[in-house]
């Protein structure tokens, strides 16, 4: 430690030893006062750390969206395609025979057996619906009821928020 | 955090590094506030507090595999934020800003740097709400780099090591702000602690 | 000892045929964002949403539809998806659970980095979910979300 301000942080942390501590009040022109200044400050730094703890942030679950939205954007799309490490008898050469012919057997009967979808909905019997729809904010309020044909849902949301018409949405 | 608490923290964190996103949200959740607070007491201003919390978790999410657990998981969070706040100070200190974004409620006048504090009178009494908005109007008063170390050293506790690592100074350099820094928070604060 | 290898590799490849098919051809959520408003006379609404208008009409009643935004998502359980990001409006979607005939859904929407309302939804396939966003000018957004 250099100079005093050094030392007299070091000091008011208690991080001087022993002899440190006692040749640096030996050396104060006026060690209560100092010492007086020392438990002002001891009863500063408990009423901070007392007050300022974590308040809950504002926006919080946006942010949690945010990051993942964030982490989602860089990751490489290769989750679904994990190689299999093949042991025992599939060795590399057998392995990629197998999976050649599984590929062309299942492309093959897929065609013939799996229906195959457009753009458009298919029809099901089954309908959507709302479990629970729940809002932080006593202002607003969220029901649910069937769409018009019968299968589908709405969840209305009342007092969602006003836009203008010319701010930008994305 | 206690033992329970700290074990369900290994556990997220450790599926976390195999890359379930499920387990860093609740990372993200357990430490949230304290990310934001310390990058809001550095940087004074809450839109960019919340960008530097945004920031600091998709900068551990990139790093996870780097984390040793020498230190907790806290302290390491801490120190992305403190590094990405600071990283925003300097940012502008080299394009200066001619407006100030505060909290609503809490209007913070640059001018307050040389300004002292208006003292509360004797006969009030203090409630916690008020004990806070002097604590942060005094934080506001102080230097980036004064608050930073303050904010590091008596709030998250770090050591004047870790202050020196985080911020980027010498050991020394630590000291001396704190010195001037709490000088500076005692005048700020005097009236408020002899009421106590 | 060939025939007998090729034989079992026929028969994994059928049973995993019968698998895959039973776990279904479409795996994936579509979502749009749709800005209703009148219009005198009412435009034709996007072949993206055209399908929706019988449902969107009676219920918001606007008569002219625009396509803002969509996305198609395959939804893994507990992978989430953000449906047009942006600071002003934005719809999580997490998968929660599926069976059979219905994916189980968390929707979170946010409105100015607030979130609105949370939801639990059963989705069907072909059974669309409309959710009545925020009014913008003198319109409403409204999310369209269906099983593909």
């Amino acid at each position: 430690m250099n100079n005093f301000e050094e030392r007299y942080t070091a000091w008011l942390d208690g991080a001087l030893d022993e002899n440190e501590r006692e040749r640096f009040e030996a050396g104060l022109p006026d060690c209560e006062a100092a010492r007086a200044e020392a438990t002002e400050w001891a009863k500063l730094r408990g009423l901070l750390r007392e007050t300022l703890v974590p308040a809950p942030m504002p926006h919080a679950d946006f942010l949690n969206s945010q990051v993942l939205a964030a982490i989602h954007r860089e990751e490489p799309k290769t989750e679904s395609a994990r190689e299999v490490v093949g042991r025992g008898w599939f060795s590399a050469g057998r392995l990629a025979w197998a999976g050649a012919f599984l590929l062309a057997v299942a492309a093959a009967l897929s065609f013939v057996l799996v229906p195959r979808n457009g753009g458009a909905p298919t029809e099901s019997q089954f309908i959507s619906q709302v479990v629970d729809a729940r809002s932080s904010d006593p202002k607003l309020g969220a029901y649910a009821f069937a769409a018009p044909g019968g299968k589908g849902a709405v969840l209305w949301v009342t007092d969602a928020g006003y836009i203008p018409a010319n701010e930008r949405i994305k | 955090m206690d033992s329970g608490e700290l074990a369900n923290e290994a556990d997220l964190l450790a599926r976390s590094r195999t890359g379930e996103t499920t387990a860093f949200d609740q990372l993200i959740t357990l430490h949230r506030d304290r990310v934001y607070m310390v990058a809001y007491h550095i940087l004074r201003n809450h839109e960019e507090a919340l960008d530097v919390a945004q920031d600091t978790f998709v900068r551990a999410w990139r790093s996870l595999a780097r984390f040793d657990g020498t230190s907790s998981l806290r302290s390491w969070l801490t120190r992305i934020a403190t590094n990405a706040s600071i990283d925003v100070v300097r940012r502008r200190q080299s394009h200066p800003q001619t407006e100030f974004d505060a909290v609503p409620g809490m209007a913070i006048d640059a001018a307050s740097r040389t300004t002292p504090s208006q003292p509360a009178k004797p006969s009030e009494s203090l409630d916690r709400a008020e004990i806070r908005t002097r604590f942060e109007q005094a934080l506001g008063t102080l230097s980036d780099d004064h608050r930073a170390v303050i904010v590091l050293k008596e709030i998250e506790d770090l050591s004047y090591q870790e202050i020196a690592d985080t911020v980027g100074c010498s050991l020394g350099t630590v000291m001396s702000r704190l010195f001037y820094a709490r000088k500076k928070l005692q005048d700020q604060l005097r009236d408020l602690y002899e009421q106590l | 000892m060939g025939g007998r290898r090729f034989g079992a590799i026929f028969w994994v490849a059928l049973a995993m045929l019968a698998v895959a098919g039973a776990a279904r051809a479409e795996d994936n959520i579509w979502a749009a964002l749709v800005l209703a408003t009148n219009e005198h006379p009412a435009k034709a609404a996007p072949k993206e949403i055209a399908p929706y208008v019988r449902g969107l009409r009676p219920v918001f009643g606007f008569n002219t539809f625009y396509l803002l935004g969509e996305k198609t998502q395959n939804l893994r359980e507990g992978v989430g998806a953000w449906i047009v990001p942006s600071k002003v409006v934005f719809l999580k979607v997490r998968c929660l659970d599926r069976d059979a005939t219905s994916y189980t859904v968390q929707l979170d929407l946010f409105v100015r980095k607030k979130l609105v309302v949370t939801s639990k939804v059963k989705l069907a396939r072909g059974a669309p979910l409309y959710i009545r966003g925020p009014a913008w000018g003198k319109g409403r957004l409204v999310f369209i979300l269906e099983v593909r």
